[in-house]
């Protein structure tokens, strides 16, 4: 085939006289360059060697690491099911929370049940009756209740008149305070609940109810909880410090005017003394 | 043989110059020609018998076939075995779906108690009926940090001002003054205990609203805030014991003040009738 080119071409070549002929040479070399243009030759390599190699690598390197990667994931199971997450721990804790609840709860609630009530006449136990019941439904009787017991504010001209200021402000401290104290026992037993809730749930012996997973969340609401004890308890606190501070004012005030009548005795003495 | 040769060769020649000749006249057609010659021959194919070199390959092949079915797919189900074994674990005894819903639930009740107790809260309980008393105390529970300034003038309205020099001796004054100083600031810091206590509560109410919306793994982080609102909470009260501790401090201070002033004024009572008696 090449050599019919060959032949084929230089006659042609021999024969150039035109631009047509010219096209036709270059055509007919390009087909000849086409044609004896090397076909791609095949490597030679060993195919069974190539297959074994292949079969040690699937074998031994990715093998071995599959056993690597399944032994590291079985002691991770084993690390969960035997060392951090022991369903036997997992029940013996909750048995344990419900040990502790059996055992102190009802004490202490029945200990809380006793509420003294030592007053004997009918306007001091009346008023005893009502700051000790826990209730906040009868909070608008505390005050005439305690001026039942304690009495009113004089009238105005029968005491000194910062007599009767300094006693109203005792008073409504005194009144302010034992009412705070009503809506403080009744938060108190609604902390007692929510705190029998937490601790019920969490020794609940059901996983479906609770496990230490979800445990985070009852604690993050446990803490949540705390904040507002704690904030409850500043307003206890605080009233606290209003009694004690209306207190040593009452005090202090009472000084003032001892001060002021002695230097005023003294004064009127002084004078009279210089009369004579 | 030399004359038959020379005969083919002249023959060769004239054949050769008529095909050039006809080369040269229908050179297109020629070239045209050559072409569909290339195209046309037949290529080297292969033959439909099979070769060794298909065999080994196909061997090789399907053993290369059991081997990933046996090492890497019989590696792999067992670690799959293991993983699901983990994962059934942890779906149904660290974190079931079911408990962290009951831990979710029992966030709204607490926060529907503390609802009912901020709403006690907010019952006013003032008392004071005269005109003093009552300015005095509606700054005391107002519960409003702006109206700790008012303090000083509500509390001088009730409970009167230091004596004046000509009414009461120095030792006195101070006692006086000191005494008034810490009731009024411990008047003062109830009143911004109130406050923050009610700031407490809110931020207490949007926590726990935030852990209603948060899952195990995201409720440790929102518990750390709460842990450090708790530690500032501890602080406040703190903070508002030690204010009660100054006012009773103060408070025996003045106890102990009175005697010793006594003591002081009996000493000067004591010359004075000795001097009154020497001169009679």
């Amino acid at each position: 085939m090449l050599l019919f080119t060959a032949m084929f071409g230089g006659l042609m070549l021999l024969s150039i006289e035109s631009r047509r002929r010219m096209i036709a040479v270059l055509l007919i070399g390009c087909i000849a360059i086409l044609g004896i243009s090397p076909p791609p030759a095949q490597a030679q390599f060993c195919l069974p060697c190539v297959i074994q190699a292949v079969l040690a690598t699937i074998s031994q390197t990715i093998g071995n690491w599959l056993s690597v990667i399944n032994g590291v994931v079985s002691d991770i199971r084993k690390l969960y099911e035997q060392t951090i997450w022991p369903i036997s721990a997992i029940n013996l804790a909750k048995s344990q929370i419900q040990s502790i609840i059996a055992r102190f709860r009802s004490v202490i609630q029945s200990i809380m049940t006793i509420n003294p009530h030592t007053a004997t006449l009918p306007n001091p136990a009346a008023l005893e009756n009502i700051i000790r019941n826990r209730g906040t439904g009868d909070l608008g009787t505390v005050p005439q209740v305690y001026v039942n017991a304690f009495r009113p504010v004089p009238q105005a001209g029968a005491i000194a008149p910062q007599d009767r200021d300094m006693t109203d402000m005792d008073d409504a401290l005194a009144q302010d305070n034992l009412m705070l104290l009503k809506v403080a026992d009744r938060a108190q037993d609604l902390e007692l609940q929510a705190a029998d809730q937490i601790e019920s749930l969490v020794g609940n012996p059901n996983i479906n109810v609770s496990a230490p997973g979800s445990s985070s969340l009852i604690t993050a609401a446990a803490v949540s909880a705390e904040i507002k004890s704690q904030a409850i308890m500043q307003k206890m606190m605080a009233a606290m410090l209003r009694q004690e501070a209306g207190r040593v004012a009452h005090d202090n005030a009472i000084r003032k005017r001892t001060a002021t009548f002695a230097g005023q005795l003294q004064n009127n003495m002084t004078n009279v003394l210089q009369h004579k | 043989m030399r004359d038959q040769f020379n005969q083919w060769r002249g023959r060769l020649k004239t054949g050769s110059i008529h095909v050039g000749r006809w080369i040269r006249r229908h050179t297109v057609l020629a070239a045209v020609a050559l072409l569909l010659t290339v195209l046309i021959s037949p290529k080297t194919v292969q033959g439909q018998l099979p070769s060794p070199c298909c065999a080994i390959l196909a061997a090789g092949l399907g053993t290369i076939n059991s081997t990933l079915g046996s090492v890497i797919g019989g590696g792999l189900q067992a670690i799959n075995t293991v993983l699901s074994d983990i994962s059934n674990f942890e779906q149904t005894v660290v974190w079931p779906k079911q408990a962290i819903a009951q831990a979710l639930g029992l966030a709204g009740q607490i926060q529907g108690f503390y609802t009912q107790i901020r709403a006690i809260f907010q019952i006013p309980i003032a008392t004071a009926t005269l005109q003093n008393p009552r300015q005095l105390e509606s700054i005391l529970l107002s519960r409003s940090a702006g109206q700790i300034p008012n303090t000083t003038g509500g509390y001088a309205a009730v409970y009167g001002v230091v004596p004046t020099p000509q009414n009461a001796p120095p030792p006195v004054r101070d006692m006086i003054d000191m005494t008034d100083a810490v009731a009024q600031d411990a008047m003062e810091r109830a009143i911004a205990i109130d406050a923050i206590a009610d700031q407490e509560l809110a931020a207490a109410d949007q926590i726990n609203t935030n852990v209603q919306s948060a899952t195990p793994g995201s409720a440790p982080i929102i518990e750390a805030q709460a842990d450090a609102w708790l530690v500032r909470a501890h602080a406040y009260t703190q903070s508002a014991l030690a204010d009660l501790m100054r006012v009773r401090a103060i408070d025996l201070a003045n106890n102990g003040a009175h005697l010793k002033l006594g003591s002081a004024w009996a000493v000067t009572t004591q010359q004075n009738v000795s001097t009154t008696l020497q001169h009679k």
